[in-house]
Formats: structure tokens, sequence, C-alpha cells
């Protein structure tokens, strides 16, 4: 008998807008040693999926339906009493946001020896060595004082070891990851994944592990089911959905992300029109009709489930026909950039907050922009990507520095500078939810926006607002919506099509794509790609996502500490050398391929404020490849390639022969022995 | 998308129909009380049988009967219609207190939220000396050195208000800051008069509403306090704290002259505040279904 047995669950919410089914029929098996990897979009139902397998009730639930059978006991019919004991003891979950899981006013050593004294009555000082202990288990150093801090006082990746640590505190039989590295950096979050992978070598521990991110799932999982509308449409071996992947949703979500190497001068993404619908009944027809490149007649009723290899099934009428999504089309863009510098930003300075505590955001960092081109900056949280990019806008005042725009010199206070700078320096922001009024409606947010750079009468103005819209491909009934009538996709194209108002020569765009779908994601990069097209805009695209950015910039800036390490045109980042942190990066990019054996590049550490005040390069502390005494002591040099330059002490042959030796790395496997 | 949202009322009535009718009665009710002050305080005059301020409409100290429902006072003035004419006084003496007060207080919340920084520090130390001194002694402060008048009621009133709306609009007004359509706004060009009254003043307006029904029963029992106090609305003019005052001293042997005032002001106050409690959690509603 399998550690767990999850069959027909239901899961229905009631909410304002009357019920919803979030999740239904969902069917499968769990042994000890296996990770099931659940991934679907926004709204799929994976996390009310999670807790429902716990026999928790979320706020709201009105009904909670099915058989789920953990090591012989039915979950949903026991008493209170004995669930308790149960989680906790045999089952754990690790939530998304650590911060939220963990008590702030409570130091977390605390909270650990409270799960133990909890469920194993242990005493004062057992609980101390016990606390240690599992502390040693998520690879936090045992002498330090971290047990005695408070969950503020920690990282991102320090809190989520803690919950981790208070899940794995009582050796339990099954562990549900609810996106444990969503909120993350890449860095981090591969940190994370190897700690998972090794403590499900150690213990045994079955796990549940939720993500959006298919490249995360490749990695971590043994087993996948692919979610979508709160039923599972695929379910397999991470290879077989990997290599032969049968339902269409599950075709499209993997042909959404950029394969290793692509970019926007080899193919474009696909991405799948439409959204998940909130369910409120029983559907007849396949729940992914509505949105499936591959339909047939036969869709209209929802198919049942077949069996593509042994343990490979999908529910899909046309996944034996192999109904191919048409394949990726020409070049995304064709647009050159030309020689004709838009933007010349140099030797930009902001610091934040008063002399004793002050935080210098960004330092020197001087960034060019061709026109037509696509500037990508990346780093980690922290790096001063988003403050060098408010400073160009002008949101913030740059302490120091000049910025030349369209040839000349511009003031860096934004009620400095003149209208026609505003107009044809335009802004996306990250988060869709807070980007556009929520008391105005589109018409009027685009209106405001094309009246204050001219006078416009009404009926050009209507005018211009519709073809605004069609540009981003929007009907001209988004006109008399409010922003909450739109999905997150929606509203970033809103956002773009204000961008777009105005003519714009330079758009900055700042993580436009970190709070959406991947199916979205790509759809966006692609209107993106297209209105650069038509319009020859510049666009200076900050992400944390690599694979995005080499996706789609023509040169990438790496920024550390608020520095920038490396420069170059973004093709010549495929052949080594590149710059120790960009070459960490790079390893911590999760691909949605479980044969991908990268080279494993570990941070040790985390950004440190202190590093930017020493002699030496800045990410000496965290580099796995410091050279000698030098990287500490002395101010390291640019290194130049032809087309690139990074700032180490390393020389390039010397680099090289490090990188492509692979030594200080070690090859890391997907988790093995599966 | 748009149809979940339009269908919405529908379903929300079927699926959680006890829940809306509790919470619809919660609205509806103190806002007809509200409602029948408004019109007693428009039409209450015409109703009155007697003049408010005539002397002897009947025996002093005469208790309820058909010519004097409410009775008569000390003076022989028909208590009924006293507290009738006096309402129009007391709901436009507090609407305009409220209205100025809560008015300033919130743009100078708003501008100083929104600005933050310098400005942000001098105008909210200058809000704490305020808040630090008691509101009745305040305004009975004001009104002393100003000298009693309707008007310097209204501004003394306004001036007790002024703090408290200002920390209400300044918090309401904090997080929303930093959000993209503010940053957008002021890469047009935009200034900050526009920024904060076109652009944020629409998402604050819940939070203001609520603010103001508060203060408005906040600012009748000021203004009875005050007319009781003797600072307030001057005799003869019809005024329930006054009247209160007034007839206290025969309380034991004509309770009626001080029981009716003192009934309409608390009603009022009760409704007032049972409005804005509804209306707060109205504006949680909503905010959960947008959710």
């Amino acid at each position: 008998m399998a550690l767990l047995e999850v069959a027909d669950l239901a899961v229905d919410y009631s909410s304002a807008r009357g019920t919803v089914q979030a999740v239904r029929d969902v069917t499968f098996e769990l042994e000890r040693d296996e990770v099931l990897g659940i991934v679907g979009e926004s709204g799929s139902g994976k996390s009310t999926l999670a807790h429902a397998i716990l026999g928790y009730r979320l706020k709201g639930t009105s009904r909670l339906q099915g058989r789920v059978t953990f090591d012989g006991v039915s979950l949903l019919d026991c008493p209170p009493a004995v669930l308790r004991r149960t989680w906790g003891r045999r089952m754990a979950i690790v939530h998304q946001n650590p911060l939220a899981s963990l008590t702030p006013t409570m130091r977390v050593g605390e909270q650990i020896a409270e799960t133990l004294r909890q469920h194993r009555g242990a005493t004062h000082v057992d609980s101390r060595s016990a606390v240690a202990a599992c502390l040693r288990s998520v690879g936090l150093p045992e002498g330090s004082d971290i047990a005695r801090r408070y969950p503020h006082q920690l990282s991102g990746g320090q809190r989520q070891r803690i919950t981790i640590a208070i899940a794995l505190s009582l050796e339990p039989d099954l562990m549900i990851l609810d996106e444990p590295t969503t909120n993350l950096d890449a860095t981090t979050e591969a940190v994370i994944l190897d700690l998972l992978g090794e403590i499900k070598a150690r213990t045994h521990t079955a796990m549940v592990y939720i993500s959006h991110n298919l490249g995360v799932i490749a990695r971590v999982a043994t087993r996948v089911a692919v979610m979508y509308a709160g039923e599972f449409v695929e379910y397999g071996r991470v290879d077989d959905i990997f290599r032969s992947p049968a339902h269409p949703y599950t075709r499209a979500l993997l042909a959404c992300r950029p394969r290793a190497g692509q970019t926007k001068r080899d193919a474009s993404l696909q991405w799948i029109g439409g959204e998940i619908r909130v369910r409120q009944e029983r559907a007849v027809e396949c729940i992914f009709r509505d949105r499936c490149p591959a339909k047939t007649d036969p869709c209209a009723v929802a198919p049942g489930w077949s069996d593509m290899a042994s343990g490979h099934s999908v529910r899909c009428w046309n996944a034996s026909v192999s109904a191919q999504i048409a394949p990726a089309s020409g070049p995304a863009t064709d647009l050159q950039p030309t020689d004709d510098i838009v933007l010349d930003a140099s030797q930009i300075r902001k610091t934040f907050g008063r002399r004793s505590n002050s935080v210098r955001a960004v330092n020197d960092v001087s960034m060019r922009v061709r026109r037509g081109a696509i500037v990508g900056l990346v780093g980690e949280s922290g790096s001063g990507k988003s403050t060098l990019l408010r400073c160009i806008a002008g949101l913030e005042v740059a302490d120091g520095g000049k910025t030349a725009y369209l040839g000349a010199d511009i003031p860096a206070s934004l009620a400095a500078r003149d209208r026609e700078i505003l107009k044809t320096m335009q802004m996306v922001f990250q988060d869709p939810e807070s980007t556009l009024n929520p008391s105005l409606t589109i018409g009027t947010t685009l209106r405001r926006h094309l009246k204050s750079f001219r006078p416009v009468d009404s009926s050009e103005a209507d005018r211009r607002i519709e073809r605004a819209l069609e540009q981003v491909r929007l009907g001209p009934q988004y006109q008399h919506r409010l922003p909450r009538e739109l999905s997150g996709g929606e509203k970033q194209r809103i956002a773009i099509a204000r961008a777009f108002l105005s003519a714009p020569e330079l758009v900055l765009c700042d993580e436009p794509l970190s709070s959406l779908d991947v199916s979205v994601q790509s759809a966006i990069c692609q209107l993106l790609l297209d209105l650069q097209r038509d319009s020859h805009a510049s666009y200076v695209f900050v992400s944390h996502d690599l694979s995005i950015v080499r996706y789609m910039a023509d040169r990438i800036t790496v920024m550390y500490l608020g520095e920038v390490i490396e420069e170059g045109s973004a093709q010549s980042f495929d052949q080594p050398p590149v710059h120790p942190y960009t070459e960490a990066l790079f390893s911590a990019t999760q691909l949605p391929d479980p044969a991908a054996k990268s080279q494993r590049v570990r941070l040790v550490g985390q950004i440190s404020e202190a590093d930017k005040y020493g002699l030496g390069c800045i990410f000496n502390s965290r580099c796995h490849r410091r050279k000698g005494p030098e990287c500490a002591d002395a101010f390291p040099p640019w290194q130049e390639l032809p087309e690139r330059r990074y700032r180490c002490h390393w020389s390039a042959p010397e680099l090289r022969g490090l990188q492509e030796g692979g030594i200080g790395a070690t090859p890391v496997a997907p988790y093995a022995d599966r | 998308m748009t149809d979940q949202a339009a269908a919405a009322p529908l379903t929300a009535g079927v699926e959680s129909g006890r829940t809306g009718r509790s919470w619809r009665a919660r609205l509806v009710v103190p806002a007809a009380v509200v409602l029948i002050y408004l019109l007693l305080a428009a039409f209450g005059e015409a109703l009155a049988p007697y003049s408010a301020t005539d002397f002897n409409t009947g025996p002093p100290l005469n208790a309820p009967s058909w010519a004097h429902l409410f009775g008569t006072d000390g003076f022989g003035r028909d208590v009924f219609s006293r507290v009738l004419v006096g309402t129009r006084t007391i709901l436009l003496l507090s609407i305009a207190a409220t209205l100025f007060g809560v008015g300033v207080g919130g743009g100078i919340g708003l501008v100083s939220g929104y600005r933050g920084g310098m400005l942000d520090e001098i105008l909210m130390r200058l809000v704490d000396i305020l808040l630090a001194l008691p509101g009745l002694l305040l305004a009975i402060l004001i009104l002393t050195s100003l000298g009693p008048s309707s008007l310097n009621l209204v501004v003394s009133i306004a001036i007790v208000f002024v703090p408290k709306s200002a920390r209400i609009a300044r918090s309401a007004i904090l997080p929303l800051r930093g959000h993209g359509y503010v940053e957008a706004a002021r890469l047009r060009g935009a200034s900050t008069t526009m920024i904060v009254f076109r652009e944020l003043l629409p998402n604050v307006l819940p939070e203001l509403i609520v603010e103001f029904c508060l203060r408005f029963a906040y600012a009748l029992l000021l203004i009875s306090s005050l007319g009781f106090l003797g600072f307030g609305v001057q005799p003869p003019t019809p005024d329930w704290g006054l009247m209160i005052s007034e007839a206290r001293n025969y309380v034991s042997i004509a309770p009626w002259a001080v029981l009716f005032p003192a009934l309409a002001i608390g009603i009022l106050v009760v409704a007032v505040n049972a409005l804005a409690d509804a209306l707060a959690s109205t504006g949680e509603r909503r905010a959960e279904q947008y959710l």
C-alpha cells in the first residue's frame, strides 16, 4: 500500500460570487522516497490541493470530498484531535512566504523548539540540542546565533530554511512544499533545491512539491502532475512529461519558455490565449477546450484518462494523434539596433538614507542604449537594478552622474525635465495590480496620459485610445472597464498601451513579467517585440529571469551590489569566460529539462552591505573562484573581451581555463537515484 | 471575467442570502433614521405647532398632553416645537463643522502623506500638538478667545477635527504612494495637487466617508456639550444642549423638558455611529469581493 493515496478529491469554495469548484477528481498515489511535482498556473487550484491533502479546510471551504488515505488512515474522516497529532509529527507543510509562516515576535530557535515540545514533550535541555541538530540539517551554521534571531533579522533564504527545519524537526513521512522558492532569488532557490535533494536522499521523506515553475519541477520531481482548472490533465514520470508531453496544455507550457540558447532571432515563443476560468459547475466539455490550440469535435465531451505509456496518462482525446501545436514560426523580430545612441548614462550614483545608516544603492554605473536595442539588466534582488532604472526615469533623483538622452544632457530631477523628455521616455512597472488606478476606467487612465502631453479633442483621443488598445490586442470595449475586471496579463497590456500612447523612444521595463504566469509572459514578450519593430523604440529590460533576458536582450548588463560587474552583447554570454557571479546566476537557472546537468556553482552567504565599503572586489566574500589576497585588497580591473568586459582579477584566458575545466564547481545531477 | 463580475450580485444574493440581508439591514436602518432627522431639519419649522421661541404657549412645566406633546419648559415654551426646530440648528452646525474639519484635515493629511519628507515631519508634529489637547477644552479655549457665535462654533469644532482627520487621511494614502499608477502620473508630469486629488483621493474616499460619519457624531455631541456649558448656541435659539442645560434645574418636577432633547441627541448619535460602522464594513466587503 502506498504511503499516501488520494482518490476523487474535490474541494469547493463558497465566495461572494457563488460556489467555486477549486479541485475536482484528483487521484494519485505517493510512495516513500518519491517526489510528486504538481505544476500549474495561478488559479489552477494547487494550493487548495496542498491543504486538502492534509485534510485541512482553508477558510471558505464549503465541501471537502473524496478519500485521502495516509498510511492506512482516512484523513477526511479523522476527528480533529487525531488530525492535529498527525500534522507536524507525520505530515508537514512549507508555505510560499516564510515571513508570514514564522511568528515575528519569537526567536526562530524557540519556534523550532515549540514544535518539538508540542509533539515530543521534549524538555528544555533536550530541545536546545535538538534545535541545533535541526539547524544543522538545513545547512545553517551551528555556531552562529541564528537560533537567537527574530525572523526579520534573517534573509529570505535563511527564513525558508527555518520553516523547512520546523517541518523536518519531527522527521515527517510526508512533506508538502507549496511554492517554497517562488519568492527567493534564483541563486538562493538553487541552494534550497540542493538542500531538499540532500534531505530526501537522507530521510527518504515523500514530498509533494507544488510550483508554477517547470524548471524547478523538472529538477526536483520523480513524478509530475500537470494541473489545470482544478483537475489533473496529465500525470507521469518526470522524464515522460518533459520528453514526450502529451496534453496540449503541457506542450504549450513547455513551449512558452525559451529553450536553452534560444533568442528572439531564432524563434518566437508560444503562448496560450485566454485564461483559466473559474468553474461553478461541472463542465460537460473538456476543461481546456476554450484555450486549446488542438481542439476537435470530440472535445465537447470531457475526456477520460488514457494511457500513453506505463504510468503516463493524459486526459485528452487527441493526445495519441499527436496533435502538434503549430511549431514555432520564424524569428520573433528582425529589428537590428542602429548605431544611434538613445541613452548614455554615465557614473550614476544614488545613496539612500542619511549619513549614519546610508545605503549605496547604485554606485558609478554607466549604461548606453542604442536605438532599437534591448538592454537586459540582471542581478539578484538588492543589486540596484530597479534603482538605476528609476534614476534614469527621474523617479529618484540621482546623487551624481550624467544622463544624456537623445544627444542632450537631461536634468536628474523629474520636475526639471521638459515635457518632450517625459513624453518619449516611458516606463512599465512590475506589479500589474497597482499599475492602473483602481478607481478609474481604462479609458480615463489612457485619456489622462494622452492629454498630459498634447491637447487633443475628444474624438481624436477616442480614436488614438482605440488604436492603442488594438496595438496591445485588446478590443475597444476595454475602455469602459475598471482594472479589477481585468486579468494580470490584460492590466500589463494596458500599461504597455499607456507607455506607447506617446510614441516613446525609450521604454524602461521594470520586471514587467515577474508577476505573470508563464503562458502570459511569452505573449507579453512577443507584444513588446512587435511594438518595438513598429516603433523602433529602445528598451531597458530589468528581470531576474536570465532565460527571458537572454531571449529578449541584445546586450546584457549584470549588476551586483549597485555596481556593474559585467556587460556585453547578449550572445557573447554563451561563451566562457564569464564573471564568476554571472556564472553562478546562469548555473542557478532551472531549465525545464530533467536531464540537464548543470555545473553546480553555488553562492555561499548573501548580498552584504559591508562588501561595498571594502577595498577589494565587491563580490569577493561570496566568490567561488577567489584568486588570492588581491581579491580582498584591490579593486579588480575591467577584463576586455571582443564583445564583452567583466570586472575581475582573473584575466580572460585564466578564467576560461577554470570554467571550461569545471574547476571549483561540482557537477550536479538532478535529484539522484530515481 | 466580465460576465462573472456582472453575474456576481445575483449569485451572491442566493448563496449568502442570510448574511446579505443582515448586512443590508445594518446599513438601511441607521440611514433611514438619519434621513428622518434630515427631513425634520428641512421641514421641522413648518410642522411645529408653536413658535419655538414664544413664551407661555401653555402653563410652564406642563406635563406632556395632546396640546403639548413633549410638555412645556420653565418659560411655558413648547418642548416639542423646540426639539423640532432645534434639529436644523444642530444638523447645520455639525455638518458644516465636520465638512470643514474633515476637508481641511483630510487635505493636509493627503498632501503630507504623499509628499513625505520634511513637510510631513513638520505637519505631523503640529498635528501631534493639537492632538494632545482634549477636544472639548480646545473648543472652549477657541470659543472663549473668538467669542460665541455660530460661525466661531463651526470654526472651533473644525479645528478640533483637523488633526484626527489628517492622521486618518495620511495613513490611508501612505500605502498607495509607491503604486505604479502614481509613478506613472509623476512620469507624465502631473502636479502634486493633481496626483493627490485626482489620482489618489478617489481611492481613499471610502475611508474619508467613514471618517466623516464618525466625526459628524462627535460634532453633534460637542455642539450639545458646548451648548450645555453655555459656550455654544446662544439663547433663545432652540438648541438641544442648551435646552437640557436650562431645564436641568427642574429635572425632578419636569423631567420631560430634559428627556426629549436628550433622546433626540442620543438617537441621532447612535444612528450616525451605526451608519459609519455599516459603511466601514461595506468597504471591507467590497475589498474582499475584488480580491
